[in-house]
């Protein structure tokens, strides 16, 4: 569905992406994170054909993205943060300025939306509040059923009540479509992605499906008598720590059996070992801070 | 179509106001000009100072429609609501151009046909060319806001930009204006035409490619080009403009203008005549000149001079600009006189002088005798709808649509009234021109008729002469 290979890009001297490779399969919900200023929105805008790279390819049902065109467009829907409406119109006048350039728009979907939405139809969008704004925006992206819907951090600024409301919206009207998001809010995206890549100085430090993911990625605890750390430990172990008598890291290819062994054979001493599944925030912070001390 | 019209009907929603505002202001001004074409001389003046702020005021609203109307739909950027959406840019840009061509283009063609017609001219005859003038008019209005617009991103950089940009070439266009212009008189259409239509191409041009490409710099780097063009083309040389108004023109009879010569028994010489002061005057030498091939009826108009090259027999070869050349009408000859620092007359007052140089010449046919009686109103054919006033003084006022491109003379008795050339050219103005002229009350008050000697040009040709061993012992003094 989407396909990028050694993309580049960047803004004066300063590296935006870095030969980012990304494969984002159809049907998933594909979750792409990674700190501020890791090259999300850009990669976003580059799909999309708002920013052209530098180098590389990249592509969109199997079309260069420099050349979307009408035909593709109307198999996308594109929500991003700040995105700038024409605020003089209302709810309703936007949703009919955009029902003609759309095929396949459906009228009893818009309105089921917009009920799930609550949306005040005769309310001028520079009157609606910032997720009243994004959830127009939705609706206004949703009622086609896309094949595609791209995402760029939709939940920023959003109050949890809004956010579920978010959520809940693009999962019932998204059933058929492809998603690529691009979030902070890793709990909310936890609890739908399939698929995520973490993007990390303009290189994808990793992309996988979500199982196995949170498969491979596991918090152990190790108390030993004197904690001190081995000359080398393996490289799959990431921010190590180590207290009076606890040694703490976070396994990145834990396998059941394999971990424990290499931990037996780091600390002979071990006197219990505590493996703890992790979810996706905890997997980031822990990738983040690792490629930041890498760096 | 169906998404250009719906696409428009958003943007009319969203700008329905500057519309309106045009429209009322369009209307002032025609209202106030159809007065000014009824009113005489003397009454037209209070009715310009309305005229002419409504004018501008209609062109500010215009120019603020065209970007409230770009800017709807904002190019620069990567966050706007509509990129990523199934738009065509054609469909987003014709929507746009239909607006204005229906709010502001078509209402100003109704309006110009009506002056037109309500004066007593053939609409059949020219509603071709004022409404292309109409459209051309709006053009000039709307698209510089439209393109600085289009490589803004929001109403303060489209401020900016107008100020900025616009505002430098408007000064540069006026300071060459006023000031010492670099090419003649006779050329002054075909400059002022081709800025015209180089600016609306050139506008064009970028407001599309915007559109397509939405490459913002490169853009904004096209938009200023652009401007340094069209100030730069006001300083093209002379023989440019020459060449583009011979292509330009019909030529009607250029093959049967023969060649310039020079009479060298009339050429004469004029030496500075102020006594003690002679730093920064000169001699002036003056040669006969004569086009062949021009009919007894005809009349030839010189123009302008280029390439000019003066070299005595020692060598010398001072230089001589176009403007130290002065030629004038006389039949069929011209008088071309050169000045030369004083100087260099005394230091080769024994050389022989070898002289080259191209001339540019009008040529305009026979001319059309038409006559109407004083304190009448009617039309004269090739001038337009004319009126007569005597009073203390007699004053006669044509109206024409647009501008004919003719050479007049009225006569009234023995006194001429006036001699005015005209040059058609496809700039956008007002639809129907004025052309006036009055003597003071004399003894020609015993004539009923005044008699207008009206030409039509032929052709603009380019000739060259060379002089060769001119002695300036045999010059007349």
């Amino acid at each position: 569905m989407i396909v990028t290979d050694g993309l580049r890009m960047k803004f004066g001297r300063h590296v935006v992406l870095n030969g980012l490779d990304l494969r984002v399969p159809r049907g998933s919900v594909y979750a792409l994170i990674g700190s501020n200023g890791a090259g999300k929105t850009t990669t976003l805008q580059i799909l999309m054909n708002l920013l052209r790279g530098h180098s590389g390819n990249a592509s969109v049902f199997g079309v260069d993205s420099r050349r979307l065109g009408v035909r593709e467009y109307a198999r996308i829907g594109y929500v991003s943060e700040g995105q700038e409406m024409p605020d003089a119109m209302t709810v309703a006048e936007f949703l009919a300025y955009w029902r003609p350039f759309y095929p396949a728009w459906g009228e009893g979907r818009e309105r089921e939306l917009l009920d799930l939405f609550r949306l005040p139809l005769d309310r001028k969008l520079k009157h609606l509040s910032r997720g009243m704004r994004m959830k127009a925006a939705l609706v206004s992206s949703l009622a086609y059923k896309p094949e595609l819907i791209v995402l760029d951090e939709p939940f920023s600024g959003l109050d949890p009540l809004v956010r579920d409301e978010f959520v809940e919206g693009l999962l019932a009207y998204a059933e058929e479509s492809t998603i690529l998001i691009s979030s902070h809010d890793l709990g909310e995206i936890e609890s739908f992605a399939s698929h995520v890549g973490f993007l990390d100085e303009g290189r994808m430090q990793f992309s996988e499906e979500m199982a196995v993911l949170a498969e491979r990625f596991r918090e152990v605890e190790v108390t030993v008598d004197g904690a001190s750390l081995p000359s080398r430990v393996p490289e799959s172990w990431v921010r190590v720590e180590t207290s009076a008598a606890l040694v703490r890291f976070v396994e990145t290819r834990w396998e059941a059996g394999r971990t424990e062994k290499d931990v037996a054979e780091a600390f002979p001493s071990a006197r219990g070992v505590e493996v703890r599944p992790m979810g996706l925030r905890s997997i980031f912070v822990t990738l983040a801070k690792a490629a930041r001390k890498a760096a | 179509m169906t998404l250009i019209w719906h696409i428009f009907r958003k943007d009319l929603r969203h700008a329905w106001m500057y519309a309106a505002i045009g429209f009322a202001l369009l209307l002032v001004s025609a209202w106030n000009f159809s007065r000014l074409l009824a009113a005489d001389r003397r009454g037209q003046f209070s009715l310009y100072s309305i005229q002419v702020p409504a004018d501008a005021l209609l062109l500010v609203a215009w120019g603020l429609l065209s970007g409230v109307l770009v800017l709807a739909e904002r190019i620069p950027g990567v966050r706007q609501h509509w990129l990523a959406r199934p738009v065509r840019w054609q469909d987003l840009l014709c929507a746009k151009a239909l607006l204005l061509v229906l709010v502001a283009a078509l209402p100003l063609i109704s309006v110009h046909l009506s002056l037109v017609a309500s004066r007593g001219f053939s609409l059949a005859e020219y509603a071709l060319a004022v409404s292309w003038n109409a459209l051309l008019m709006v053009l000039v209005c709307t698209l510089a806001i439209a393109v600085f617009a289009s490589v803004s991103r929001n109403v303060q950089d489209l401020v900016l930009w107008t100020m900025v940009v616009g505002g430098a070439v408007f000064v540069s266009l006026a300071l060459v204006f006023t000031g010492p212009r670099a090419y003649p008189d006779e050329t002054r259409w075909v400059v002022n035409s081709a800025i015209v239509l180089v600016g609306v191409i050139g506008g064009i041009g970028i407001l599309v490619w915007q559109y397509a490409t939405r490459r913002t710099w490169p853009g904004r780097i096209a938009v200023v080009a652009l401007c340094a063009l069209l100030v730069s083309m006001d300083f093209w040389p002379a023989s440019f403009w020459y060449a583009v108004r011979r292509a330009q023109s019909a030529q009607q009879v250029s093959g049967q203008i023969g060649v310039l010569s020079v009479y060298p028994e009339n050429v004469r010489w004029t030496p500075n005549w102020l006594p003690g002061n002679r730093v920064g005057m000169g001699d002036k030498v003056g040669l006969a000149l004569r086009v062949d091939g021009v009919p007894e009826n005809w009349l030839i108009e010189s123009n302008g001079w280029s390439n000019i090259e003066l070299r005595t027999s020692s060598g010398d070869a001072p230089s001589i600009n176009a403007n130290d050349v002065h030629g004038s009408i006389k039949g069929k000859t011209f008088d071309v006189m050169f000045t030369f620092p004083y100087e260099f007359a005394e230091r080769h007052r024994t050389d022989s002088l070898d002289i080259t140089m191209t001339g540019e010449f009008a040529v305009y046919g026979p001319p059309e005798t038409h006559s109407m009686k004083v304190d009448s109103e009617e039309f004269v054919p090739g001038l337009g709808r004319c009126r007569s006033a005597a009073r203390t003084e007699l004053l006669v006022d044509c109206q024409a649509v647009l501008q004919p491109a003719v050479r007049v003379v009225g006569f009234w008795g023995k006194a001429t009234i006036f001699g005015c050339r005209e040059d058609h050219a496809p700039l956008s103005r007002m639809p129907i021109s004025f052309l006036g002229g009055g003597i003071s009350a004399t003894s020609s008050f015993d004539s009923k008729d005044i008699v207008f000697e009206v030409r039509k040009p032929l052709a603009y040709v380019q000739r060259r002469v060379e002089v060769r061993g001119l002695r300036w012992e045999s010059v007349n003094r």
